[in-house]
């Protein structure tokens, strides 16, 4: 092994090599229980019972969904909680072809941002009350063609919720 | 307060090293950063005893499997 | 230009907080911005540094997460995968470049949330070389460490006993050490040497210090604790090729620290100290470490009650690691705090001179990393 200056823009200087590679496994060794706490804690509860809760900052106006027990960009404690809809406008989608070990999908998946619906609460596109989840009822073309930019959505809710984000199965096309 | 973006030392790279990219290096990751700061001290003329204080930037933890990794 | 601790908050100090990292990190920033005369991190702030590991959070790039709660969203925030005392290295070292005049640091452990906490320190050795003996107990390695500094000199278990006495008698005093049950003894044999109580708990805390230059320390606080000193060490990653009588990181640590105080005579010079004790066996060492007694002598001096309350040089009048718990990358934090509180008047403390100390903290097994921190009135 060459330790001295770079000779060539290659990089170092390397003779052929084999060495062991030692597989280390993590699976099931690093187990959390994470603590929600305060305010994702109401949020999953409310998730049971069908509703998407946030948190409002009167400084500022901002709504925290997924709601926070304090304003990031005031530095101060929420004052209040409010409902949304569970209803409201795609701002960016996405479709995935592979699962995570790289094997092709049967059917691609839509995945996508959804701005949320709060009674009388405007928001730009760049901050905004909204979720993450997976989206259903649009074919590829829509997404591939970007019509689904701006469509208006609806969260397709799982019978029966634990409190979890999943309660929700996707936000559907309305 | 006001930060002071008027800073008037200037602070200069005097050394660099650099491996190889590649997507499956054999060597572990202290060979690596050695060989790049084998070069780094060969190209500025200086040795170990020159450094008051290393800086390290490396993949969070989780990306390596190791812990405690700095 | 000195470098000034004008503002401590924390939050937290039980086994399970039922708030979540963020919430504890919010709560604990509100506390240290209200203690340095209700600071604005909006608009006082010129940089954020938190120091944590993404193992201990569960979460890759962990790093992301820092800035949200503690103010400092959209400005300059940097992680440090240390201690939180050097966090506080890396803010000195900034003020002092002249670049910044107000620096948070922060750190925080929620180690209730890990359920496999051995596994996980397990990943912290060599992969190649320690890790696939899946070592059934972490604390083994500190049990080799205390074995041989124990028998190198001479140190009975008798003054085990007396750590963990002190530590305990010490921290019923301490609001936030829950741990702290005195006459108790140190309970059944974990990995010998070190028995139940030797070894510390983990506690859940969320820790916020806030530093400013000279410059405007005073705008923020009457009382500013300055730091004059801050070094910190790390000896190598191979466990086999340390020093394993002796924590030479903290010896190193500590005379990098003394260096930049212009200390020469620690063990006169200081009035106490707040070292790490996360095994009782360590607390003798780092005294020993820190040049607060000779080398091999601090156990029985210990034992003398050199170093209890209202001693010749009071050590961890808090009770230290055993009495308020590990918070995993905060402890430091943890030291630095109690320190500031005892030299500000804010705690009561059976201690003679309260106007210059010095803070240790270890990153506890298997690391070989000690950050120290002098500090004076």
């Amino acid at each position: 092994m060459n330790g001295g200056k770079p000779k060539s823009p290659g990089g170092t200087k390397y003779d052929k090599l084999v060495f062991p590679i030692v597989e280390v496994s993590m699976m099931g060794k690093a187990r959390y229980e994470y603590t929600a706490g305060e305010a994702l804690g109401k949020f999953l509860q409310s998730l049971k019972d069908g509703k998407i809760l946030g948190t409002v900052c009167d400084k500022c106006g901002r709504v925290f969904i997924p709601p926070r027990l304090y304003c990031s960009y005031c530095f101060r404690e929420v004052d209040r909680w409010i409902e949304a809809s569970d209803e409201g406008v795609v701002i960016t989608a996405a479709l995935s072809y592979i699962a995570a070990d790289r094997s092709k999908l049967e059917k691609p998946v839509t995945i996508g941002v959804v701005k949320l619906d709060v009674v009388e609460k405007k928001y730009d596109d760049h901050f905004f009350p909204g979720l993450m989840h997976y989206l259903c009822g649009f074919t590829e073309e829509d997404v591939k063609s970007m019509k689904i930019f701006g469509a208006r959505v609806k969260a397709r809710w799982k019978p029966n919720r634990e409190g979890s984000i999943r309660d929700i199965e996707c936000f559907e096309k309305i | 307060m006001s930060r002071n973006l008027n800073f008037k030392h200037r602070v200069a790279v005097v050394g660099a090293g650099m491996t190889l990219f590649r997507s499956k290096l054999l060597e572990t990751p202290q060979e690596l950063a050695w060989l790049a700061a084998r070069q780094a001290l060969d190209e500025a003329g200086l040795t170990l005893k020159d450094i008051d204080c290393v800086v390290i930037g490396s993949a969070p933890d989780a990306f390596d499997g190791v812990h405690v990794k700095g | 230009m000195r470098v000034g601790i004008v503002g401590v908050g924390w939050f937290g100090f039980q086994p399970d907080v039922p708030y979540s990292f963020r919430e504890m990190m919010f709560k604990a920033a509100q506390r240290a911005y209200q203690d340095a005369g209700g600071l604005d991190p909006r608009s006082e702030v010129d940089a954020f540094i938190s120091c944590q590991e993404d193992f201990w959070e569960g979460v890759a790039i962990s790093d992301e997460f820092a800035p949200d709660p503690i103010g400092g969203v959209m400005k300059a925030v940097y992680t440090v995968a240390g201690d939180g005392l050097q966090c506080v290295g890396q803010g000195y070292m900034m003020i002092k470049s002249g670049l910044f005049d107000v620096v948070v640091v922060e750190s925080h452990g929620k180690p209730s949330d890990i359920i496999t906490l051995n596994e996980i320190m397990n990943f912290a050795t060599d992969p190649i070389s320690i890790r696939p003996l899946n070592l059934e107990n972490i604390h083994a390695l500190a049990a080799l460490e205390a074995r041989a500094y124990m028998e190198k000199f001479g140190v009975s278990e008798e003054s085990l006993d007396a750590v963990v006495e002190k530590a305990h008698k010490n921290g019923v005093r301490n609001p936030r050490a829950p741990y702290a049950s005195p006459n108790v003894s140190r309970g059944e044999i974990y990995v010998d040497p070190l028995r139940e109580r030797d070894i510390a708990k983990f506690v859940d805390a969320a820790l916020v210090v806030v530093l400013a230059s000279e410059t405007v320390a005073k705008k923020y606080n009457d009382t500013p604790v300055w730091i004059l000193g801050s070094w910190w060490v790390t000896e190598t990653s191979t466990f086999e090729f340390r020093d394993l009588a002796f924590p030479i990181h903290a010896r190193e640590a500590a005379d990098g620290a003394y260096v930049q105080a212009k200390v020469s005579d620690p063990s006169k010079e200081l009035g106490f100290a707040e070292v790490d004790n996360r095994y009782s066996f360590k607390e003798i060492q780092h005294i020993e470490a820190l040049r607060l007694a000779p080398r091999g002598t601090a156990a029985e001096l210990l034992v003398d009650g050199a170093f209890c309350p209202g001693g010749r040089l009071p050590v961890n009048l808090s009770g230290g690691a055993l009495a308020e718990g590990v918070p995993l990358e905060a402890h430091g934090l943890a030291r630095l705090t109690y320190a500031v509180n005892v030299m500000r008047g804010d705690i009561k403390a059976a201690v003679d001179r309260r106007e210059r100390a010095i803070v240790h903290s270890w990153r506890g097994v298997p690391t070989s990393t000690s950050a120290v921190v002098v500090l004076g009135v």
